[in-house]
């Protein structure tokens, strides 16, 4: 089963981004009855865990819209995670949520190193495996991965790779400096977030795929930390463990990566989240 | 090819008979040829809804063999357009339907030269019963403002949902792993959970496959006697939340009122919408038939 926390602040509470602190309220109370142990909508459908995260979604999701300054926070987080879903990249949304059985959707997203998550086109099945009476549709982003950089990461880069997915890749050599600079400046700065990380990542080259491969960190991980989408990581011993074993792959330092992401995370959300 | 819709429910007596009668015979009034299939074997009542004495042999006579073609068993109905199979004279121990005849019926189903066939099931989630409802691509499901038809319910929403995942593993390319583990489990040990996990490990590129896959079953709630002091949002909020929590998509129908006319049209063996043209609940089956149609996706075979 899916968990609320798949879904934005505003889908939680069923609220418009521009709802007020009296639509909010009455919102909140609805959803809180909604998901109450014995409400007829839910009754029976979730395992206590799953109703006790359900009812920390909705909290969550009440406390940042309620407060001005997290909700602005939260929606600047919410339109970069867009576009970088415009630029071709399918970040997980709640109609592309890990595929899960019907209970243990709170437990197995905390196990470490766990691949139950969803591969977001990535790694579809190509046309010759497709399911009887299935097309694969093209939701497969991915043709341009690791390629030519992609069009939101080329501020840092030399104008020669700005010129959108359908370039050729500049010469190895030049295009691999240039990555190693983007990567130093990152690694430099105090707050690391994960577009940053993104940036770098798509810079060197390096795929979904690899670091699937040699981490076993599922595609869709990788892309919450790229989107900043702190909701949805799991634990800080895990994440940070990920965080690292990222930073390997990529071949810069795996304690400023932590770090530098760890304080970014903490600028944007409040203690005691 | 014919658009199949199965009506089922977690638990019994929520009106599921009632409603795929008059769903079959509004669907009949508007000239389309509806067959309408009596598959609660063992507990048949479609007869008695439709006033219908001589039932011609009914599904019996496909089962045993008489004659394998399932259209030459539908006897007209009153009703124009609205043909009816019924499952009043099966055997004793229908109920226990064997794999190869479900197998035989479900096919033979797919087959009925009809524009719509709409299949009363059994209530619970037998696997035969799961199987009909699977026939599909749209099922409808009904249940009462009530705490144990709504868990009963979710639990049949849980077991068509392992059940399809089964289905699509055994009927597609995925590793011998993992279909070895599905076809080898005699039901008491593999959960939706276990089964997406041997995929993910043992065959993980076909992940976004299967959960595409799972996503073309589409469900259609009903909430049935529904009482005054009913939340009049109770059903959309158990849309709300299936949306939200199940992987399949979920679409509201409406409401019945829980209404005593139905109890007098059963007694005199007549259809409500026939007996009672202008009564609110024939509107709001009138209603529910436009949705279904329109918000149905297309039928296809598994």
């Amino acid at each position: 089963m899916k968990p609320l926390s798949t879904l934005t602040h505003y889908e939680i509470l069923n609220v418009t981004p521009d709802a007020d602190a009296p639509t909010l309220r009455r919102a909140y109370r609805q959803a809180l009855e909604m998901y109450r142990e014995d409400a007829l909508p839910t009754y029976s459908l979730f395992s206590d865990a799953e109703r006790s995260e359900a009812i920390d979604a909705i909290e969550t999701a009440f406390h940042t819209l309620n407060d001005p300054d997290r909700r602005s926070a939260y929606n600047r987080m919410l339109a970069s995670a867009d576009r970088q879903k415009d630029t071709g990249e399918v970040v997980a949304r709640k109609t592309a949520e890990p595929l899960q059985g019907d209970g243990l959707a709170s437990e197995t997203r905390k196990r470490e190193g766990s691949p139950l998550e969803e591969s977001a086109g990535e790694a579809t099945a190509p046309e010759a495996d497709a399911l009887q009476d299935e097309r694969v549709d093209a939701e497969r982003p991915g043709d341009t991965e690791g390629t030519a950089p992609t069009m939101a990461s080329g501020a840092s880069l030399p104008p020669a790779d700005r010129a959108g997915k359908a370039t050729e890749a500049p010469p190895r050599a030049v295009a691999e400096e240039a990555a190693r600079h983007l990567a130093d400046t990152v690694i430099g700065q105090e707050t690391i977030s994960g577009a940053d990380l993104k940036q770098v990542r798509e810079a060197l080259g390096v795929t979904l795929d690899a670091i699937f491969e040699q981490t076993r960190i599922p595609h869709s991980m990788v892309q919450m930390i790229e989107a900043d989408r702190f909701d949805t990581l799991p634990e800080d011993v895990f994440l940070k463990s990920f965080l690292q074993a990222y930073a390997r792959i990529l071949r810069i330092d795996p304690q400023r990566v932590a770090a530098g992401y760890f304080n970014n995370r903490a600028s944007r959300r409040p203690e005691g989240e | 090819m014919a658009t199949i819709f199965p009506i089922a429910a977690g638990k019994g007596g929520v009106g599921k008979s009632f409603i795929a009668a008059n769903l079959a015979a509004l669907l009949a009034r508007r000239g389309r040829r509806v067959v309408l299939i009596d598959l609660d074997l063992g507990a048949a009542n479609l007869h008695t809804l439709l006033g219908i004495r001589s039932d011609g042999g009914g599904l019996e006579r496909f089962l045993a063999k008489t004659t394998d073609q399932l259209d030459r068993v539908a006897v007209p109905t009153p009703l124009p357009n609205l043909f009816f199979i019924s499952s009043a004279n099966c055997a004793m121990e229908i109920a226990n339907l064997y794999h190869a005849q479900k197998i035989k019926l479900i096919n033979a189903i797919r087959r009925l030269p009809a524009d719509y066939v709409v299949l009363d099931l059994g209530a619970g989630t037998h696997f035969n019963t799961l199987d009909f409802f699977l026939t599909a691509l749209n099922g409808v499901l009904v249940c009462v403002p009530e705490h144990t038809s709504i868990e009963n319910a979710f639990r049949f929403i849980k077991a068509a949902y392992l059940r399809r995942l089964k289905q699509i593993i055994n009927h597609n390319a995925f590793s011998s792993a993992i279909k070895n583990a599905v076809e080898n489990d005699s039901g008491a040990g593999l959960g939706a959970a276990d089964i997406v996990e041997l995929v993910l490990k043992h065959d993980p590129k076909q992940e976004m496959a299967l959960r595409k896959a799972i996503a073309r079953f589409r469900f259609h709630l009903i909430l049935n006697q529904v009482r005054r002091n009913t939340d009049s949002t109770l059903g959309e909020k158990i849309v709300t939340a299936c949306n939200r929590h199940f992987h399949s998509p979920f679409d509201y129908l409406g409401t019945i009122d829980l209404d005593e006319r139905v109890m007098d049209a059963s007694a005199a063996r007549k259809l409500l919408v026939a007996l009672y043209p202008e009564a609110k609940t024939t509107r709001d089956l009138k209603h529910i038939t436009d949705r279904l149609t329109i918000a149905q996706l297309p039928s296809e075979q598994l």
